[in-house]
């Protein structure tokens, strides 16, 4: 069940004290009152521990432990300490992090974010209070308060941004806004899925939308000023030159975890698994009701070898891997950096797993041949970002130096982008770059 | 990281106490799922592999080895039924 978890996300509760309407828990009246108590919480250290010491496979151990809802903050200062202490005193190499809506936050609650050093992942609408009280049923919202009096704490924060039709012409000067009065590095802009309703209060956006109005001016902002401050974007990025460059890390060969979402095949289940108030363990948190396809049992259930949990994993992945044969993803050459989107909201939409091509191929698509016809350009300032060594030798050339862990160059595909070519310089191989 | 010997208190499938075993055996379990694309290429997916070990009592192992010889002489029922034999 946890043997190859690296991640667990705790939904310490379903319940939430606001009713944004985008949200993925439907109808949270439902759960009021819903808390995870504390025996639940030990069954599930303890169950992750037995899982670890049967383990034969993986050698490094590493455990992020995620307080995610509805809104963890409900459970109370006092209670998120106690779990925390316990969990770290039993896996002594535990870290933590938390998703909230920092309408809760308090001295005690700052305090327990300093002493385990947790980075809070909040979610933000906007700069303007305006923006943020559509969450609120027309209030005004306090989590830009909140986020400054979390600066006082010297406590930094991942706002999460969620995209729509009605901000997305403000989405890029919302990022930077954020960014600069905060002094946050980075922001995750998740568009949109419009999976319940016809008459959703945030409708989706196009891809030209979001390609135009959020990945272009991701894109400017990199050159301009060797920032890349959206991390979507620098997924995409991530997983586009390492395609071209390096030998590819997907290949049998390697085994590898990339991403825990916007890949092929999601790690939900395997390298991340999510467990709800009552111990139910999830492949994700995404699905709204613990539907059968993604649930993979009690944390008290019989699973000899791990076998039962692995079986339902790889369920899930067969319905994705025939979406992916339905849809010829092989042949698609974005494949390299596409999200393929979301099972669970494709589940929710559909009542199947599709991969959407008005919003997820039409994106993606646009994305990678924009790229590829800019890729020498775009490299010089990723280059930068990711500490690769450039050597400029006269105008519109330069050399790219990669560091002594990083793959081996792919001749093959380097040799097919247009003034790309692998050169030598003294006894250092590099990537020699002419546009 | 395997389970040391040494640690184990048990049969752990029927929770048979050592003291009542005699031998005690290790059965390793290593699964790998590939995703087996268009081109004819065997695709990692993104790390879907288990490798676990249980340790099981002489009366265990018996079950299980019947229990994969039950398996086993289905299948290949269902192999000569489909003309592969």
């Amino acid at each position: 069940m946890f043997e190859n978890v690296q991640e667990i996300i705790l939904k310490v509760t379903r319940d939430c004290n606001l009713r944004c309407s985008y949200c993925y828990v439907r109808d949270k009246d439902r759960f009021r009152g819903e808390r995870m108590t504390f025996a639940v919480f030990q069954k599930i250290i303890e169950r992750y521990l037995q899982d670890q010491a049967r383990n034969i496979g993986a050698a490094v151990k590493q455990l992020l432990l995620v307080f995610h809802g509805g809104e963890p903050t409900l459970l109370g200062a006092k209670e998120l300490r106690r779990f925390m202490n316990y969990a770290r005193s039993k896996i002594p190499y535990i870290r933590f992090g938390i998703q909230t809506n920092l309408t809760n936050i308090s001295p005690e609650l700052a305090a327990l974010f300093k002493k385990y050093s947790i980075v809070p992942g909040i979610s933000v609408d906007g700069w303007h209070s305006r923006s943020n009280s559509l969450r609120m049923n027309g209030k005004k919202s306090p989590v830009l308060e909140n986020v400054r009096k979390l600066k006082k704490y010297h406590i930094d924060c991942g706002p999460l941004l969620v995209v729509n039709k009605a901000n997305i012409k403000k989405t890029w000067t919302n990022i930077i806004k954020l960014i600069r009065n905060f002094a946050i590095p980075g922001i995750k802009a998740n568009y949109v899925e419009n999976i319940y309703s016809p008459d959703f209060v945030y409708p989706e956006c196009r891809a030209e939308e979001l390609f135009k109005e959020l990945f272009l001016p991701t894109i400017k902002h990199l050159q301009k000023k060797q920032q890349l401050v959206e991390r979507n974007a620098e997924g995409v990025l991530s997983n586009f030159f390492n395609a071209l460059i390096f030998q590819n890390e997907n290949s049998p060969e390697r085994d590898c975890h990339k991403d825990n979402c916007q890949i092929k095949f999601c790690t939900g289940g395997n390298k991340l698994a999510e467990v709800d108030a009552e111990g139910v363990v999830l492949s994700c948190g995404r699905w709204d009701d613990v539907h059968e396809l993604c649930r993979i049992g009690s944390v008290e259930a019989l699973d000899f070898w791990g076998i039962s949990s692995y079986s339902k994993v790889l369920a899930l992945q067969c319905r994705k891997a025939a979406a992916v044969r339905q849809k010829h993803c092989d042949s698609c050459p974005a494949g390299e950096i596409c999200s393929y989107g979301c099972l669970a909201f494709s589940y929710a939409k559909y009542g199947d797993i599709r991969i959407r091509a008005d919003s997820v191929c039409a994106y993606y698509k646009q994305v990678w041949q924009y790229l590829l016809a800019n890729a020498s350009v775009v490299l010089k300032s990723y280059a930068a970002v990711r500490n690769w060594e450039i050597a400029e030798r006269r105008s519109r050339n330069f050399q790219v130096f990669f560091p002594k862990n990083a793959p081996r160059l792919n001749e093959e595909s380097i040799n097919k982008v247009s003034g790309w070519s692998i050169g030598q310089a003294g006894a250092k191989t590099c990537l020699q770059v002419r546009y | 990281m395997s389970t040391p010997w040494n640690d184990l208190q048990s049969c752990t499938l029927c929770g048979k106490p050592l003291r009542d075993i005699l031998v005690l055996t290790k059965v390793s379990m290593d699964l790998h799922s590939r995703y087996y694309r268009e081109d004819g290429v065997f695709e990692n997916m993104n790390g879907l592999k288990k490798a676990t070990s249980e340790y099981l009592c002489e009366e265990c192992f018996k079950v299980f080895v019947d229990k994969l010889e039950a398996f086993s002489t289905e299948r290949t029922v269902l192999k000569n039924k489909n003309g592969d034999i």
